[in-house]
């Protein structure tokens, strides 16, 4: 079920009528109601899995919080040792790690089968294909990355004791599944998500103001920019011609850049748009990111729920691990205090990524794109020292606007080296990102670069372009700190009703510049 | 109150700007929309024929509807793909009860990637062109059809405005939609179909590699059998009689499509299974339909006026023979008998390849299995006023030519059955830049 459509527009127009009036007392049943039928919409035999991993880490917290009462009971018995306590409790840490690891080894299983099985199937030449999803009549349930990644850590939470246990299976079940962020996230947190979920919420006009504005910002994004820039994009890099000139690969992964955070944010800002009408703030996943200073900012500002899920639920508990922090010591002996901090931590980055660049998909070109991510930063950081010494000695004013643009482009220079291979399979990457270098042939843009842009029709790069300069202009205010909805309604209404109707009409525009519409870039995922 | 004053006017300026725009766009001069005017007008049909242009070419409403005497109701636009000849069906059977259903096939139709903006733009002229009392439920079934209900064209069909091209030449397109209004006025009314006289001969000399099979992908998409097994469905289950036919085309472009006859029978085979009829007219024995070439053909495989007019002078009779419950399967050769009897070249082509020192002439043709091609290469160098031959006849297909100065060449091969003593009997010229 498309965001675009009548069956979304009905059930989240229905949805709210029953959300606000019948089931007022009872919204979140109301929600999971709406979650389930926009789950199944997409195949019932994905509810299975949903299901699956809702049970397992549900029972896997009961199970959690059972451990830790017998193991508080048995350690406040009478007569029992100091000794014996920590027996008690080093018993009840091995089962509850035991349990973490059983549950959450099922869960990516299934995961890993949906994502990784028919790429490696195919790879032996056939050999498992039989058992390929597409082999059984099986589609990848939707937003299985997601809510296994939501479920996930929820039960790491509840191992670290951050919440209770929740006991009712159907409150854990809409916590999963519902169903705006089912499309491609944002990836949510239990402690901050299950209050609202259940919470009775009153209908506002003004939160729902914001929350159309949002959704039509996202749509805006999504329509007039994404879709309109992605066939240009193809028509440039999917003919794989050894021969293209630097130049056009450049012009493509440029607009890449556009599209891919057209894309992805706007298809974010319709999902929070669609959560705010239910009184629901979902966590923001995008800010500003080609604002950014460093790639380690760049990561904390692109799919912020991703890149906080691996920080807490991958990074630092590996990074704290005895023989990680025995690596640190080592280092601090024999490389010095800055090494011993640092060395530990980039180890932890390279394989966050190689985890993000896999979880993007099998394919090489994905973790070498998560690898050079993880480079990138692990150098940054371990070089820190050097660079401010080099700053030091050329007199560069660090605190100056200028210098504060120069790291904006040098990140934005950064970044567009990695979508080469975030785009491209591995060896076309390199092919393409060494004829940026090595064969620019700016001729070569003139003369190529209309055919391409021809890929869409009519006013589609009016469209791009005026979008383009309202998202650029949102993210200056936002970057001040400032609300963009709040100075949109300071404008007199005349004007903001123009602003809307052009949002509006460009969205509707976008469809007649194309032949076919496409879905979200991390749908599917 | 203040709100519901906000949203009411918000809305009304909205509808008000998508108005204007129904008045730009799309251009008013869609064959869809007249093919949906003519059906529109009229009361009651006794024979439908559904198709892309091969349909349009072969049974002429106009030709058909004389040689017939009944009500003949062309649903058949340029490329019009099987979902919209799903969507002229299903419209077709609801509001009438023809006798015959001619579901004229176009194998492309089986192979090709859907066009979407042009199965947007026959929906919307069909809503277009549809009774005002009809529009709001036609418009209803359209956005909540399983194809539609959960993507884009759900909701974008409530702008019509959508489904055309943004228009290059805005004053003409606004005095091409003035005019459309004022043709719409009754007393402007006029014949629909007014089809342009079509009488271009195809040149089986000039024609070279071009066909059905060179131009189009081969494998039949899944979506496309499901959308022809659909209107067989909807016929079986209408009662209504269908005929899926292949109209006459020309020889070179049956012998030319390698899989032709295992299509043949995969549509026999289809037809039967939802009670329908398969019949292929290049098969037609002369006493039901004789296919004149180049006579009946102005391109590979469209039927000219004169063909049409033959054509549908010969469905006539075949579906007169129908009424009476005739034995109509004995006026068709078998795959076999039509192939041995193909015992000629339909026609020759040439493919050069330029090298750095020479230029490779590879030739082929089209013919019965019966049949063996010999080829004789003919040159004409820059500056030269005659050919002179390069190779003479044999069997190989190709030669070589050592092109000795850069320019223009013209080269000629002729193609003759082996063991003829005519000069040639089929030849194709081209010309190289090296």
């Amino acid at each position: 079920m498309e965001i675009y459509s009548l069956s979304f527009f009905l059930l989240v127009s229905v949805g709210l009528i029953l959300y606000y009036t019948v089931f007022s007392r009872c919204q979140w049943i109301c929600l999971l109601g709406l979650s389930l039928l926009f789950f199944t919409a997409s195949g019932w035999k994905g509810l299975v899995f949903l299901l699956f991993t809702a049970l397992t880490i549900w029972l896997g917290g009961l199970q959690l919080a059972k451990l830790d009462a017998d193991s508080a009971a048995r350690r406040k018995a009478p007569g029992i040792t100091k000794d014996e306590k920590k027996a008690i409790k080093a018993q009840s840490v091995r089962r509850k790690k035991c349990l973490v690891a059983a549950v959450l080894t099922a869960n990516f299983l299934v995961l890993g089968y949906f994502k990784y099985w028919s790429y490696f199937a195919e790879l032996l030449s056939g050999a498992f294909s039989a058992t390929a999803p597409s082999s059984l009549g099986l589609v990848m349930p939707l937003g299985i990355s997601f809510y296994t990644f939501q479920a996930v850590g929820y039960l790491i939470d509840c191992y670290r004791g951050r919440h209770p246990a929740e006991k009712n299976y159907v409150r854990f079940l809409l916590f999963i599944s519902f169903f705006p962020q089912l499309i491609q996230g944002p990836i949510n947190r239990y402690g901050e998500m299950a209050p609202q979920l259940t919470a009775r919420h009153i209908w506002n006009w003004e939160r729902t103001k914001r929350a159309l504005f949002l959704f039509l910002f996202g749509a805006m994004k999504k329509y007039a920019i994404a879709n309109l820039t992605a066939p240009t994009i193809a028509a440039i890099l999917d003919g794989n011609d050894p021969k293209l000139a630097g130049s056009m690969a450049l012009l493509a992964i440029l607009l890449y850049s556009l599209q891919q955070y057209a894309d992805f944010s706007g298809g974010i800002d319709m999902v929070l748009g669609v959560a705010q009408l239910y009184g629901i703030e979902m966590m923001p996943n995008f800010r500003q990111p080609y604002f950014s200073t460093s790639l380690g900012d760049f990561w904390r500002r692109w799919h912020i729920s991703l890149g906080a899920w691996m920080r807490d639920y991958l990074f630092y508990p590996f990074a704290l691990t005895k023989p990680m922090q025995r690596f640190g010591k080592w280092a601090t002996s024999h490389c010095g205090k800055h090494f011993g901090r640092v060395l530990p931590a980039a180890v932890a980055n390279l394989l966050v990524f190689a985890v993000v660049g896999i979880w993007h998909g099998p394919q090489a070109h994905y973790l070498v794109w998560g690898l050079y991510n993880g480079l990138v930063i692990a150098l940054a950081d371990l070089l820190e020292p050097a660079f401010k010494k080099l700053n030091t000695a050329l007199h560069i004013p660090t605190e100056s606007r200028g210098w504060h643009v120069f790291r904006i482009v040098r990140t934005f220079i950064i970044v567009n080296i990695g979508w080469y291979f975030d785009r491209n399979e591995f060896v076309q990457g390199c092919i393409y990102l060494r004829s940026t270098f090595t064969d620019f042939n700016l001729s070569a843009l003139a003369a190529n670069a209309p055919g391409a842009f021809k890929a869409v029709s009519g006013p589609a790069w009016g469209l791009v372009i005026i979008s383009t300069l309202l998202v650029f202009a949102h993210s200056v205010l936002k970057e001040q700190g400032r609300d963009p909805y709040a100075e949109v309604q300071r404008l007199p209404l005349a004007l903001r009703w123009v602003l809307y109707y052009l949002v509006i009409f460009m969205v509707l525009l976008s469809f007649i510049c194309v032949n076919e519409t496409v879905g979200f870039l991390y749908a599917n995922f | 109150m203040k709100h519901i004053a906000k949203i009411a006017a918000f809305t009304a300026i909205f509808l008000i700007i998508n108005l204007i725009l129904c008045g730009f766009m799309p251009p008013d001069n869609g064959s869809s929309l007249d093919m949906w005017r003519s059906y529109h007008q009229k009361q009651s049909i006794d024979i439908a024929v559904i198709g892309s242009s091969l349909a349009s070419c072969a049974l002429p409403e106009e030709e058909l509807a004389a040689a017939t005497g009944e009500t003949v109701a062309l649903m058949a636009t340029n490329a019009q793909s099987l979902d919209m000849s799903q969507i002229a069906l299903e419209t077709l059977l609801r509001e009438h009860s023809p006798r015959y259903v001619i579901l004229v096939m176009d194998l492309t139709n089986m192979t090709g990637k859907p066009y979407a903006k042009a199965q947007k733009a026959f929906l919307y002229a069909e809503l277009q062109t549809d009774s005002w009392k009809d529009k709001p439920a036609d418009l209803l079934r359209y956005m909540t059809s399983r194809d539609n209900f959960t993507g884009a064209d759900s909701l974008n069909a409530l702008f019509p405005w959508q489904s055309g091209s943004w228009p290059t030449d805005w004053p003409a397109t606004i005095q091409q939609k003035w005019n459309a209004v004022l043709n719409r006025l009754p007393h402007r009314r006029g014949a629909a179909h007014a089809q342009p006289e079509d009488t271009a001969v195809i040149n089986f000399d000039t024609v070279g590699a071009v066909n059905t099979w060179n131009q189009n992908a081969h494998d039949f998409s899944a979506q496309h059998i499901e959308e022809l097994t659909s209107m067989l469905q909807l016929c079986q289950e209408n009662g209504t009689r269908l005929l899926l036919i292949s109209a006459p085309k020309t020889t070179l472009d049956v012998v030319s499509y390698e899989t032709y006859f295992d299509d043949y029978a995969y549509f026999k085979q289809l037809a039967a299974e939802y009670g329908a009829s398969y019949y292929d007219f290049n098969l037609a024995k002369p006493e039901l339909f004789e296919n004149k070439e180049p006579d009946y053909h102005k391109d590979f495989t469209h039927m000219n006026a004169a063909g049409g007019h033959a054509f549908s002078l010969s469905m006539a009779k075949f579906l007169a023979m129908l009424d009476a419950g005739q034995d109509v399967e004995s006026l068709f050769e078998t795959p076999s008998e039509y192939l041995a009897a193909v015992n000629y070249i339909t026609n020759v082509y040439l493919t050069p390849e330029v090298h750095p020192d020479k230029i490779l002439l590879l030739a082929g043709s089209y013919h019965g299995p019966s049949v063996q091609a010999e080829y004789e290469f003919w040159v004409k160098a820059p500056g030269e006023s005659e050919y002179s031959r390069v190779s003479a006849y044999s069997t190989r297909s190709w030669t070589e030519y050592p092109a000795a100065e850069h320019g223009t060449y013209q080269f000629r091969v002729n193609a003759r059955i082996v063991g003829s003593s005519a000069d040639f009997e089929r030849y194709y010229e081209c010309s190289v830049d090296f």
